[in-house]
């Protein structure tokens, strides 16, 4: 924020969900479509490896080259892979024709890639990424600047959320201590538990603030930077509608984590017979309630990007 | 512990600034008897029984903390005139919710005014009021809003009338 290069370069969100089948990849390409629409330059990327499909979302056919390409060094320049889309100012790195062993990139692919999109010119980068919590999926939330976390009002996704959010933050406190070198601090038994899930990583964080002082203000920083975004799809009840609200609260309460609720959104048919057209839904049914809600999203990331840009 | 270091927690515990008042303390309360209800989504994959049944306790006592802070706050800066106050008698045969209409209509104001000076919904008080039972929130929270109404109403007996409304209440349910 005080930083004046990281005012200019994009905004990194990632969109992640606990499991599947909860309208990720939807509700992402159809946020892309939005903020372009507003005048945005947006990149997508399509990072699920295991199952991409972005392009198809946007009537996109057979992509070349695409993210496959780069990671396994047939062109150079991440840069080289972007396409253009059917929509002005929303352009593409696609997954398609990913190699059946590249659902899970090397540390140094990851890492290459990270370094590539930070300099990429564009406003938002908007990564999807593969449900679960995968290493992949893990260390591309860790170095976004935004998670957005999709979920969904069944105890399924909520609990596979929580259990998302608990992984990131785990590799987060790992990977810094390993960072500082000071990976032997971690107190064995608690981490241990912390694994097993018998304890949080919120406890982990907490007993390393007893051991170090350093390590408490790294510790603050770390769960400053993961404040996650969520958006429950498929609210339908007047319950349903409450649910944001309580996993932010439970998250702080639980987590330790400050979460902020972004948004419902209702189910709405047209968004399959958007997909079966292969097109965003907010380009063929303007208006419907799904494309109203993501709006309504979009309207509250462009406030937060322009207040942040205003300190 | 302090009672003052207990009322801090307390304020804490429902992430409430120290100054919140009747109305933030009742939302934060009823916001977090449904987060760790035994049907909450949101809550369900974080928290075993024993953690849940904690909580819920934790709830309610640091509830009963804030309410008996706020009244007695409220006591110290009176809203209203103490020459003005009427008192409540519980062997004058009227019903502590009949008590309160006729004070309210001996004054001439709207459950409305009241709802607005007191921060309690006007469904609430019209419910006290006509003792509609199957409406009225749980009694821990309720006994806060009785006090509030009667003390608004200048009645001098505020927790006296709360008591009693809230045994009468019992015996309904129980009889």
């Amino acid at each position: 924020m005080n930083d004046p290069i990281s005012a200019k370069r994009a905004e990194i969100m990632a969109i992640a969900s606990g499991k599947g089948g909860v309208g990720k990849s939807v509700i992402l390409t159809n946020l892309a479509v939005l903020l372009a629409r507003h005048g945005k330059r947006v990149l997508l990327l399509d990072a699920d490896l295991g199952g991409a499909n972005l392009h198809t979302l946007l009537g996109v056919d057979r992509p070349t080259p695409t993210l496959t390409d780069f990671l396994t060094r047939n062109v150079a320049e991440l840069s080289d892979t972007i396409v253009s889309t059917p929509f002005a100012g929303l352009s593409l790195i696609s997954g398609a024709n990913a190699l059946m062993d590249m659902a899970n990139p090397y540390a140094a692919q990851k890492a290459k890639l990270l370094r590539h999109l930070s300099m990429v010119d564009f406003d938002y980068v908007l990564i999807d990424l593969g449900a679960g919590s995968t290493f992949t999926t893990l260390d591309f939330l860790a170095a976004a600047d935004q998670t957005l976390l999709v979920m969904m009002p069944t105890p399924t996704s909520i609990e596979n959320a929580y259990h998302l959010l608990k992984a990131v933050l785990y590799r987060k406190i790992t990977r810094t201590l390993k960072r500082l070198n000071v990976d032997h601090l971690l107190p064995r038994g608690l981490d241990e538990d912390v694994r097993r899930g018998r304890r949080s990583a919120w406890d982990l964080l907490n007993e390393l603030a007893h051991i170090d002082t350093a390590l408490t203000v790294e510790a603050a920083r770390l769960t400053r930077r993961l404040q996650p975004r969520i958006i429950v799809n498929h609210a339908n009840s007047a319950e349903d509608l409450r649910l944001g609200r309580q996993i932010t609260l439970a998250c702080q309460r639980h987590l330790g984590l400050t979460a902020d609720f972004l948004g419902d959104i209702r189910t709405d048919e047209r968004v399959l017979s958007a997909v079966q057209q292969r097109r965003p839904v907010c380009d063929v049914h303007p208006g419907c309630p799904f494309a109203t809600a993501l709006e309504g999203i979009v309207l509250r990331l462009l406030k937060d990007r322009h207040g942040e840009s205003e300190k | 512990m302090t009672v003052k270091s207990r009322i801090d927690e307390a304020f804490r515990y429902f992430n409430l600034p120290p100054k919140a008042g009747f109305a933030a303390v009742a939302q934060a309360y009823r916001e977090l008897k449904l987060l760790y209800s035994t049907d909450g989504l949101a809550t369900y994959s974080l928290l075993n029984k024993e953690g849940r049944l904690r909580e819920l306790a934790e709830i309610e006592e640091f509830y009963l903390v804030l309410t008996e802070h706020l009244t007695d706050k409220n006591q110290a800066e009176p809203a209203v005139p103490r020459g003005d106050a009427r008192h409540w008698d519980c062997g004058s045969g009227v019903s502590p919710a009949a008590f309160l209409r006729e004070c309210r209509e001996i004054d001439g104001v709207s459950l409305q005014s009241i709802a607005v000076k007191s921060k309690i919904g006007t469904d609430h008080l019209t419910n006290i009021e006509m003792q509609r039972d199957e409406r009225l929130p749980a009694p821990v929270y309720l006994r806060g809003f009785i006090i509030e109404f009667a003390r608004q109403l200048r009645i001098s007996n505020p927790e006296e009338l709360a008591s009693a409304y809230l045994h009468l209440l019992a015996d309904r349910k129980g009889g």
